[in-house]
């Protein structure tokens, strides 16, 4: 099927500008303890994640340093707003929580943030709460926003 | 605000994009077939072989995107996608029931295009009016089923009915308006100006309605999903609403000059000629809109939602 040219370029035109559009997370993490990116001097005995609507939590993961850790993480079919995960075994260290969720709307996401523990670290330094959403990098494609 | 959409965003978005052509070449293709076709046993084929087509491409879109979601949620490469337990634990969210009802749709007007296509094949003629009624019939329903599947799941789900009614109305309206542009095309090369012209004239009328659901659906959608105005200046969602709404605009002025200028016209082949371009300007026009829906609904979505 031939395609006039100035269609033709309405598309190109629209493409472009769409893929220059970022995408806007939907479900989100509101804040974690540990906060993304935060120090803290002790060992975390757990984490609590606590997003901005009710989700249901698919995968956590606790990856040190080129292992993972063991969490009591256990997908269920409930959706919470906070959840909290014990952390046993946890040790100094640089540490990065991958997760994933879906929505009310069907909508999966998946991100991440990490943590350090480090109980040398100055006490100006080590802070433990907060949010936990933006110093992660996330995928957030999903079935369907309409 | 700017950034690139990653591999798994990509993939998503093809198969949103492949879900409505599926979903607009059953209801055009079922609504050309019943109200614009000339019963001839070619055109009638036609017709079916382009519903069997596009319903495949829908329902092989569904699965392909509920795979996609594994594996954007395991993020560990290609072999994520085949998680049988996370496929399960997906199966009992809205994602699986959207995808559950969107299969049934398509699965349906797969089935019945290939019975009706056999049946086609075995006349000596062209159908009679209980074929063209029981087409309809099932048709409807696999479009229902699809239509049904934006209330289960997607930003309107989790908003008031009326927003679910309206994205009902405005996916079924998009998709008898755009799904219907191809099996016209196919019409528009017909040698019988006079009867094309009749057709073409039909379909505008009809058209008319089509457009007056669409935008009064779309509207009443956006009152639900934005908050305010200042959204589509300051929100990725909202640049992505004055794009769509240009290439509407864009299209709605390519169909008043098909339905005003060309088609009165209708009667020298030259004017024909024009006419299947301008068609085609408007197919090529309905992906861009189609695109930017799907880069919408799929990738970017509004500020609270």
């Amino acid at each position: 099927m031939k395609i006039p040219a100035t269609v033709k370029l309405l598309l190109c035109a629209s493409l472009t500008v769409l893929l220059q559009l970022s995408a806007y997370a939907h479900t989100g993490l509101k804040e974690s303890t540990p906060a993304a990116a935060a120090t803290v001097k002790m060992s975390p005995e757990h984490l609590l994640l606590v997003f901005t609507e009710p989700v249901k939590l698919l995968k956590l993961e606790l990856m040190g340093v080129g292992h993972e850790m063991p969490t009591g993480f256990e997908a269920n079919s409930e959706a919470m707003v906070s959840y909290r995960i014990e952390t046993p075994g946890m040790h100094p260290g640089e540490f990065t929580v991958n997760w994933a969720v879906i929505g009310a709307d069907g909508h999966a996401v998946s991100n991440y943030f990490s943590f350090t523990v480090d109980p040398n670290a100055p006490e100006a330094a080590a802070a433990g709460h907060g949010h936990g959403a933006a110093a992660g990098h996330g995928h957030d494609a999903a079935a369907d926003h309409h | 605000m700017f950034s690139f959409p990653t591999t798994w965003e990509f993939a998503s978005l093809v198969c949103k994009l492949f879900l409505y052509f599926g979903a607009a070449s059953i209801a055009g293709g079922s609504l050309c077939l019943w109200l614009y076709s000339d019963g001839s046993r070619r055109m009638v084929e036609r017709n079916l072989l382009y519903i069997m087509l596009g319903s495949l491409l829908g329902f092989q879109a569904v699965i392909a995107n509920f795979l996609i979601q594994i594996g954007l949620v395991n993020d560990d490469g290609l072999i994520a996608m085949f998680d049988w337990t996370m496929a399960s634990l997906l199966l009992d969210t809205a994602l699986g029931d959207m995808s559950v009802a969107r299969l049934l749709g398509f699965g349906i007007a797969f089935v019945a295009s290939l019975r009706l296509l056999r049946t086609t094949r075995q006349l000596m003629r062209g159908p009679d009016q209980t074929f063209y009624r029981l087409q309809m019939l099932v048709y409807s329903l696999a479009l229902l089923l699809v239509a049904f599947s934006f209330r289960v799941g997607g930003h309107n789900s989790v908003l008031p009915l009326t927003s679910q009614v309206a994205i009902t109305i405005h996916f079924m309206a998009f998709a008898l308006w755009i799904g219907s542009l191809y099996p016209l095309l196919m019409s528009s090369g017909s040698d019988d100006l006079a009867s094309l012209q009749l057709t073409m004239k039909r379909f505008g009328d009809g058209a008319i309605a089509i457009v007056v659901a669409l935008l009064a659906a779309g509207s009443l959608m956006l009152w639900g999903l934005l908050d305010s105005w200042q959204e589509f200046i300051s929100s990725a969602y909202g640049i992505a609403l004055l794009i769509k709404f240009s290439l509407v605009l864009a299209i709605l002025g390519v169909a008043a000059i098909n339905r005003l200028v060309l088609v009165p016209r209708l009667n020298r082949e030259a004017n024909a000629g024009k006419l299947r371009t301008s068609i085609r300007q408007e197919m090529g026009l309905a992906i861009a809109i189609l695109m930017t829906t799907s880069y919408l609904s799929t990738i970017i979505g509004p500020v609270d939602h």
